[in-house]
């Protein structure tokens, strides 16, 4: 990295990636550069995000077993039949009642690599369940679940981190699960030794070098 | 672990080494807490530890700010507060909102409190935020508050405790939360929560806040290991910022590292040491200049920036200097343009529609909201230029049929851009307008930028500005108007107020950290920005040094930052604690400003004599608006080359004749100087000063009180050139100037229960308010003036008694009082009585003054009022070394001001005299009438001059004892003949001779002017305080004036005429015949042949820009290179600024200013006069009044008939008005000493205008006068029956 253009310069700055900001960077390059590496943007609104960020935060409260029931009371008839249907679900029951558990769990991971010398991954799973040699991340989603899971770059990034952050479990225990909360669907995706997660990651940032 | 090191010490560093080896040696992150002071170290640290991690994994980095952590603790643990919150509803998630919402929620509170008595309903609110702010940040429980409350005296205890708590619940049942009242619900969330740390490292102990401490305190029994960096002297945030000094040995029971001091740090500690002492500092790399006026102090930053940056030896980038000052506005702003690198400003801030293009876009918000909303063209032309990008000729075009059309026949505006649906730029805003309608305020304003902002570096301000506004818009939005279905006491917020609400946003200019660093431009910092940052600079500028802002103390009515400090255990609060808490701070920030003035940012201190860093310390006398400076940090500094300091350089020599000789004898005491017209008593009492200064009397402890402005600027301009190298001046101002020191230092308003904000009402408000008055009691408003000088006679009462006032006038005035004092505003009347009131009744704030005023010395002084008099009684009586000058004899001004002759006159008696009584002005003939006048007039009345005898200096005076000549006309049209026929003769024989006319009345005046102007070709001026008669704002107007109307060619014709009258644009001499035959509009046109026509359109161009702005460009374009002029470009804008802020619209402030620009300025902003500028060939026409301090070689007074100006008490008439200005007296004088006083002053008034004459006196009238149409036999003056001068009589 020995060129001094300074826009070469401004990159070298940006040094942490996130699954958000990869899949910004896998669509489209120049507005992941505007957007994470100018700061040129306007902050979308976020109306529709704040209803999915409520669901989260409530889940996070209940599974980490806050008396959540005043907040539940005061909901409307809708939301809290939504809830109690939520709260069923297997996975969150099986969450509810683990003694290991990580709920909103946040990971910072350093990659080298021959294309940058260094980098850092970022971000936080909604939660994770160890149960005996297992790893189970659980992804919320407010509406659909991925549509190619194994090909989703949060699935990519999330479990690559995984079995970073978790190093004492076997790779192939640690899995990733997604959960549609307005569908009551889930689908589990299980680390693949043969998948190149490390190398999707390098040659996706690769392009804005 | 506990370290000891200031900023260049390496402290984080070994504070980052800890925390990576524990992170290394597999400690859970989730275990270590970082706490540091603000974002910009916060991401340092991250960016280090990531550097130093070993181990390719870990959970998360706990490294916070302070509000930081409890801003995630807050949203980690919500149920829990939730839980608490005693009303049925419930939210998921708080709303973690900015102040921009907690202020309105605020608001809301404080109108249900009363706060009676209180006296500005505009800053009360400030205040509270800051008195919540302290006990917030200093975690004060009920108890501490009350306790400190009774220290102060809090006169509005229970109602800001209501106001507090209701704000609170407010909050609460919104679940609006924003940095503060987190902090306030922090110790709640700790206490009922698990703590997950085991380690803690905190960076810069000693600026933390109490209330952080008490978290530390709270979770230290769970801590296995502390790691603490500190500086000893640091805690520049203490006050108002929060910090205090905490003993950390103590705290973890160990002793601390100290890390290395260098040379450099010893210095700062001296710096230190002796700021807090009082005592001033010797810092060897430093540069010391004062200057009269900001402009050239900026200039002189400006050049030495430029020439630092210009030359390759000094290696220099942008980033390597730095500017710090308390004042950054919008004139530093533009002026600092002018350097020849990028500059950035990381503090200050602006209003959101001060910015052009955010201006235009919230404009066109505004307009999707209310379709029919009228705007002004002006606005308009922003909007289709800012943002539409529409070319020139087409804005003007639809602004100006957009003007037609909307006063003819209602158009609105989309009516009117359906017109112009052709051009795609046109159709696809009203497209956009008809898309985004009706949804919320945010969405359109996301929708507008996201469609008229590219996403361009060149944006990146404005793009961060609106995103700030978004954030704004949307807290608003998700509080109060997703709160509606549950919450019924709320109301929700129409797109409508909501613009409002937000149109008077502050923005605060902080950049994001990253561009600080990461940029390569000069800072424009203030102290407290530059330390928070730790910015390091190698040359750094402190400038205004003697603003007071530079020490300025953080005490209000409703807060006192030193006793809501917690650590705060005194029982009382005096002005020496203000005072010593003040200087304390002072020292902590001046020191670390020392230490971050360093050549390498790299590395550890060096010492300062191995680099060539440098520290400048710049200051000036008057701040751009002219307004005098005072206190400030320039006594800390000593000057490192004293060679350069000698005594005064005598540029101004004098040599006293025998009469002044005394007063240069003047050791010490009381002394009067009773001076003769012409006596050369400025340039005596000049050369006492200086005498002062020469015996090594500090400067400030020299008072000098003028009679006006001007003549303290003078004193101030001379005193300079001759003491080039004196940082600090004496202290010369009116006592006015004085009386408003004494309420603003060390915030000695707040003990007489004025807020900071207070104001003094100018003429022109005051008079408004007067006029409201009697209009809205529905009384006579031409009487307004009448009651004006009614309310300051009866101010200027030693005793008041409002009881016995008519019950008419006592209605006006207790209207006019509450008016004042429900918009924190003072008169000068009250300047004076309140600044006396404070010296009787604080002992501290007495002393302090007392002490400080070694010598007094005072010009004027027959002028003096009781009250000045017995202020500056009080405030000599320590030293006791008072010196009054002034002349008995010209004392003109007692009828109808309140001044006390009678006092002069007793402090003369009762004190060593030093009579000047050789006047080397008049001619002799003109010497001998004067002396005769006041032969005369003692044997009239005994009061009514001070028996003295003017006599020639030899060799100096013109001799010629018929100088002085009297003419009596049979008619009015004769004496005017006359004098009309002599001024052009002396004018023909000495076209440089100075000539005046002086007169009874300022409507005399004018009569005269329109005689003159009908029958003669005689240049002249009646007033030299006219607005239009300055060159820079006679120009300003002339371009204001064009932009409000560009398309009238009538505009453009006025802005040729003055510009090419004031020297500008001389080549284009063809341009008044072109415009006579242009029919479409000059600047439509393709004119490029014209300069002006370039400059116009520039001019134009300036879009929605704020007008002020436009005058100040259009000023410094024209006045750059005049010297004097210059200074005045500041000061029209100024006045600009206010007339904007009373009247809002571009268009509206022109009008104001074109009615006021043939007025006498009383706009309270001075501007400067040329006053070396020789005679401009024009006669002046005057009232005798105002002929005082001048001097002409020919004077006319006419119309010397007796009941003009009666020389004999019977044909004294008292009129109506002043017997009801005497009646609202507590000890009114009766109708024959009223008149007495007329008699006396007559003959003085008399005096003054005599003796105004220097070479050749015409005095004249006639014996008949058409007065108000009817012709009136008139009488001539006694002084006709003078034996000594009969004249010519025709």
């Amino acid at each position: 990295m020995t060129n001094l253009n300074p826009k070469n310069k401004q990159l070298s700055v940006f040094d942490t990636f996130s699954a958000n900001s990869l899949k910004l960077l896998e669509k489209d390059v120049e507005e992941f550069k505007l957007k994470y590496i100018e700061n040129l943007y306007f902050a979308p609104d976020n109306k529709k995000a704040k209803a999915g960020q409520n669901l989260h935060n409530f889940l996070c409260f209940y599974l980490k077993n806050f008396d959540t029931s005043k907040i539940e009371t005061s909901l409307a008839q809708k939301d809290r039949e939504f809830i109690e249907k939520i709260k069923e679900f297997d996975e969150i029951q099986s969450l509810k009642q683990a003694d290991k558990k990580y709920i909103e769990q946040p990971f910072l991971i350093k990659c080298t690599t021959d294309i940058m010398p260094v980098f850092y991954l970022t971000g936080r799973f909604d939660a994770v369940l160890i149960k005996e040699d297992k790893v189970q991340i659980y992804d919320w989603k407010t509406l659909n679940i991925p549509k190619d899971p194994e090909n989703d770059i949060q699935t990519i990034v999330y479990l690559y981190c995984a079995s970073k952050l978790y190093k004492s479990y076997e790779t192939q225990n640690i899995s990733i699960t997604y959960i549609s909360l307005t569908k009551n669907e889930s689908i589990e995706i299980k680390y693949n030794n043969t998948y190149g997660y490390f190398e999707k990651i390098t040659s996706l940032i690769s392009k804005i070098l | 672990m506990l370290i000891k090191g200031n900023i260049n010490s390496n402290k984080t560093e070994i504070l980052l080494k800890k925390c990576a080896q524990l992170l290394n040696e597999g400690i859970s992150a989730d275990k270590i807490l970082v706490i540091v002071q603000n974002s910009k170290k916060k991401n340092e640290f991250i960016k280090k530890i990531k550097k130093n991690l070993e181990v390719d994994a870990v959970t998360n980095l706990n490294v916070y700010t302070f509000f930081g952590l409890i801003y995630n603790k807050i949203l980690e643990n919500w149920v829990l507060i939730e839980n608490q919150i005693k009303d049925d509803n419930a939210k998921i998630s708080p709303n973690l909102s900015g102040l921009e919402v907690s202020q309105y929620i605020f608001k809301k509170a404080i109108d249900e409190i009363q706060f009676l008595g209180y006296n500005s309903k505009v800053n009360l609110l400030h205040q509270l935020l800051r008195r919540y702010s302290l006990c917030v940040l200093n975690a004060l429980s009920a108890d501490e508050i009350k306790e400190k409350s009774k220290i102060l005296l809090d006169p509005f205890y229970s109602d800001i405790k209501n106001a507090l708590n209701l704000y609170r619940k407010k909050t609460l049942s919104l679940r609006a939360f924003d940095y503060l009242r987190q902090t306030d619900i922090f110790k709640f969330v700790y206490e009922n929560s698990t703590n997950p740390f085991e380690y803690v490292f905190l960076d810069d102990a000693d600026e933390i806040t109490p209330a952080l401490f008490q978290y530390l305190s709270h979770i230290k029994k769970d801590i296995k290991e502390f790691f603490i960096a500190y500086d000893e002297y640091g805690s520049s945030r203490k006050g108002f910022l929060g910090a205090i000094e905490y003993n950390f040995e103590h705290f973890l029971n160990e002793k601390p590292l100290i890390l290395p001091q260098m040379q450099k740090d010893k210095k700062a500690d001296e710096i230190f040491h002796n700021i807090k002492n009082n005592a001033p500092v010797l810092i060897e790399n430093s540069i010391i200049k004062s200057f009269i006026r900001e402009d050239e102090m900026i200039d002189e930053v400006i050049q030495n920036i430029n020439s630092l940056l210009s030359n390759p030896k000094n290696r220099l980038n942008p980033k390597d200097i730095a500017i710090v000052t308390p004042n950054i506005d919008n004139y530093l702003k533009i002026q600092l343009e002018k350097i020849n690198a990028k500059v950035r400003f990381i503090s200050g801030s602006e209003k959101l529609s001060q910015n052009p293009f955010i201006g235009s876009i919230l404009e066109i918000l505004k307009l999707l909201n209310n379709k029919n909303l009228k705007i002004s063209p002006y606005i308009l032309r922003g909007i289709l230029a800012n943002i539409l990008k529409l070319d020139f000729n087409l804005t003007l075009k639809i602004a100006d049929d957009y003007e037609i059309n909307s006063e003819n026949s209602g158009e609105n505006i989309f009516q009117c851009f359906e017109k112009y649906r052709e051009n795609k730029d046109i159709e696809e805003f009203l497209e956009l307008n008809d898309d985004i309608k009706e949804k919320p305020l945010s969405e359109q304003l996301y929708t507008l930028s996201n469609k008229y902002v590219k996403l361009k570096p060149e944006n990146k301000d404005v793009i961060r500005k609106i995103n700030q506004l978004l954030k704004q818009i949307r807290d608003f939005e998700e509080i109060f108007n997703a709160n509606t279905q549950t919450n019924t006491e709320v109301q929700t917020v129409s797109n409508k107020d909501l613009i409002i609400q937000l149109e008077n946003t502050i923005i605060s200019e902080n950049p994001l950290d990253s561009e600080i660093k990461e940029e390569d431009a000069v800072i424009v910092s203030t102290a407290q920005k530059l330390i928070d940052n730790s910015i390091k600079s190698k040359h750094t500028f402190l400038i205004d040094t003697t603003s007071s802002n530079w020490v300025k103390q953080d005490i209000g009515p409703l807060y006192n930052a030193w006793v809501f400090q917690k650590s705060w255990n005194k029982k009382s609060f005096e002005l020496e604690d203000n005072i010593n808490c003040t200087l304390d701070k002072t020292a902590r920030i001046l020191r670390k400003i020392f230490l971050l003035n360093d050549s390498s940012p790299d590395t550890p201190a060096c010492t300062s004599s191995e680099n060539d860093s440098k520290i400048y310390i710049y200051s000036s006398i008057y701040d751009f608006l002219g307004t005098e400076n005072f206190k400030g940090i320039n006594h800390f500094f000593i000057e490192p080359n004293p060679v350069l300091k000698t005594k005064s350089e005598k540029e101004f020599k004098i040599v006293p004749r025998p009469d002044q000789a005394p007063v240069l004898e003047y050791k010490e005491g009381k002394m009067a100087v009773n001076a003769v017209a012409g006596a050369g008593k400025t340039t005596i009492m000049l050369a006492l000063i200086m005498k002062l200064l020469d015996e090594n009397i500090a400067p400030q402890n020299i008072f000098v009180l003028t009679f006006m402005d001007s003549a303290a600027r003078n004193f101030k301009e001379r005193i300079k050139s001759n003491f080039k190298n004196l940082t600090e001046l004496p202290h010369i101002s009116t006592i006015h100037g004085l009386a408003l020191r004494i309420l603003r230092e060390n915030n000695n308003h707040v003990k007489i229960n004025l807020d900071v904000d207070f104001e003094i009402v100018d003429e022109i408000k005051r008079s408004a308010i007067i006029k409201e008055i009697t209009y809205n009691l529905g009384l006579d408003t031409m009487k307004a003036e009448l009651y004006e000088r009614s309310i300051s006679a009866y101010k200027n009462q030693k005793i008041k008694d409002e009881d016995r006032l008519s019950p008419l006038f006592k209605r006006i005035y207790l209207n006019y009082k509450t008016t004042l004092l429900s918009n924190n505003l003072i008169d000068y009347d009250d300047l004076l009585s309140l600044s006396l009131s404070l010296l009787q009744m604080d002992k501290g704030v007495r002393e302090y003054y007392q002490n400080l005023m070694q010598y007094i010395i005072e010009d004027e002084a027959q002028d003096s009022s009781e009250i000045q008099q017995e202020l500056i009684k009080i405030l000599s009586d320590n030293h006791k070394n008072l010196i009054r000058c002034g002349d008995v004899n010209q004392a003109i001004t007692t009828t109808f001001s309140n001044a006390d002759v009678k006092g002069f006159k007793k402090f003369i008696e009762e004190n060593q005299n030093v009579t000047m009584n050789y006047s080397n002005r008049n001619s002799t003939g003109v010497i001998n009438l004067a002396n005769n006048l006041i032969k005369f007039g003692e044997s009239v009345s005994k009061s009514a001059f001070y028996p003295v005898e003017t006599k020639p200096v030899e060799g100096k005076n013109i001799i010629d004892n018929k100088s002085a000549k009297t003419f009596i006309f049979k008619t009015e049209a004769e004496e005017k003949k006359f004098i009309l026929d002599n001024i052009n003769k002396i004018q023909k024989e000495d076209p440089n001779a100075t000539i005046a006319i002086l007169l009874r009345s300022n409507r005399a005046v004018s009569l005269w002017g329109e005689h003159i102007t009908e029958f003669s070709n005689i240049k002249f001026t009646t007033n030299s305080d006219t607005l239009n008669l300055n060159p820079v704002f006679r120009t300003v107007l002339a371009i204001l004036n064009f932009i409000n109307n560009p398309l009238n060619n009538k505009n453009v014709k006025n802005c040729a005429k003055t510009l090419y009258e004031l020297g500008f644009y001389k080549n284009d001499f063809e341009i008044f015949e072109f415009l006579e035959k242009q029919n479409s509009p000059f600047i439509l046109g393709n004119n490029e042949y014209f300069g002006l026509f370039w400059d116009l359109k520039y001019f134009l161009s300036f879009w929605n820009v704020p007008i002020y702005e436009i005058a100040y460009k259009t000023g410094e374009f024209y006045f750059s290179n005049d010297l004097l002029q210059k200074a005045n470009v500041p000061l029209v804008s100024g006045i600009v600024s206010k007339i904007f802020s009373q009247y809002k619209t571009f268009e509206d402030t022109v009008e104001r200013l074109n009615i006021l620009s043939d007025k006498i300025n009383r706009t309270g902003i001075k501007l400067i006069q040329d006053e070396n500028k020789k005679s401009d060939g024009s006669v002046k026409i005057l009232t005798l009044h105002k002929s005082k301090g001048d001097e002409f070689d020919h004077v006319f007074i006419p119309e010397l008939y007796k009941d003009n100006l009666s020389l004999n008490l019977e044909d004294i008439k008292l009129k109506e008005n002043s017997k009801l200005i005497e009646s609202v007296k507590t000890n009114p004088k009766g109708e024959s000493e009223l008149k007495k006083e007329i008699l006396d002053e007559n003959f003085r008034l008399m005096y003054v205008g005599i003796t105004r004459a220097k070479n050749k006196l015409y005095l004249s009238s006639a014996l008949e006068y058409k007065i108000f149409n009817k012709v009136k036999e008139k009488t001539p003056n006694e002084l006709f029956e003078l034996k000594d001068i009969k004249g010519g009589r025709i």
